[in-house]
């Protein structure tokens, strides 16, 4: 089990709604996300998959390019694929701009 | 199951292979992975679609961070077993092992085929002792014809309450998707695919359906 966090200060859009999406279920992940009171951008993560933490920067880095978001997001994570990583973080972006 | 099912093997199947039939070129592969095949040579079948003659294959390390997949030629192969086949926990040495022997009791009725599927599968079929006391119990359901939501909450409904975790993929003709998921999601949900992953709404949907439809 490894902990994980990354900030992202650019994303400082204006938030109102927040989601839940996705399982912890092998292979996959659950996100919360979720307005930041702070004006910018907090991924934490919490893995059952150690020594990943250069990709999950590489994914998190490709999201944030283009999602400007001011959110706190959670995660669950039982081993997601990069893919899936983006999967769930695209679905709780179209459930927060609803 | 008759090694002439070979062409039929599917996501989930273990396969006990020939590790000295291991191509000369695998020698390039990372130690630990030749290490492993020798002194256990069972792989379980991957979903991604895989080159004529060849299966794609995972490879179990000693820890979860230890994982290769790959492709083998169908040749390598030895000895099919199905998840199915595995419904017969043993000596019950783990939490997940005794979780399974709850989960048989609890879906007596259930008619789908049904088995373990990761490293209570893959311990019950190679022997080889992977389950830890903080394994989850995975398993796997073949679902041809659509299951109902209602049909979905009542086999989650009867496992629930285990101390074990437990992770329910259901396999349909086309995909594999979580049990929990379909039972409490109202959008779409992520669909294991041979060629990727996918969010969608209908698990037993055709993905060629979909493009035709859309136009």
């Amino acid at each position: 089990m490894e902990q994980l966090k990354f900030d992202y200060p650019s994303a400082n859009r204006w938030i109102s709604k927040r989601a839940h999406v996705g399982i912890v279920g092998s292979g996959d992940m659950e996100v919360l996300m979720e307005p930041a009171e702070t004006g910018s951008a907090h991924v934490s993560i919490q893995t059952s998959v150690n020594g990943f933490g250069s990709s999950w920067k590489a994914v998190l880095d490709r999201f944030f390019a283009r999602f400007d978001g001011a959110v706190r997001i959670h995660i669950n994570d039982a081993g997601a694929t990069p893919g899936s990583v983006m999967l769930r973080l695209e679905q709780a972006v179209e459930v927060i701009e609803q | 199951m008759q090694i002439s099912e070979i062409n039929n093997s599917r996501v989930h199947d273990l396969l006990q292979i020939h590790p000295e039939f291991l191509p000369d070129g695998f020698a390039a592969e990372d130690m630990w992975v030749r290490e492993t095949l020798t002194s256990c040579p069972w792989v379980v079948v991957r979903r991604a679609q895989a080159p004529a003659g060849q299966i794609a294959v995972g490879v179990r390390g000693a820890t979860r961070s230890l994982r290769w997949a790959g492709f083998f030629s169908k040749d390598l192969v030895s000895k099919i077993i199905r998840p199915t086949e595995l419904l017969v926990p043993g000596n019950l040495r783990s939490p997940a092992l005794k979780a399974l022997q709850r989960v048989i009791e609890a879906w007596q009725e259930l008619t789908l085929p049904w088995g373990p599927t990761g490293s209570v599968g893959f311990e019950l079929a190679s022997g080889r002792e992977v389950t830890a006391d903080a394994s989850d119990l995975d398993i796997a359901i073949r679902a041809q014809e659509r299951i109902s939501v209602t049909q979905a909450r009542s086999l989650w409904e009867r496992v629930s309450g285990l101390s074990t975790k437990v992770d329910i993929l259901i396999e349909t003709p086309v995909c594999g998707f979580s049990l929990r998921e379909y039972t409490t999601s109202s959008t779409r949900i992520l669909l294991r695919c041979p060629d990727g992953m996918r969010l969608g709404e209908d698990p037993w949907a055709e993905r060629s359906h979909s493009v035709v439809t859309s136009r």
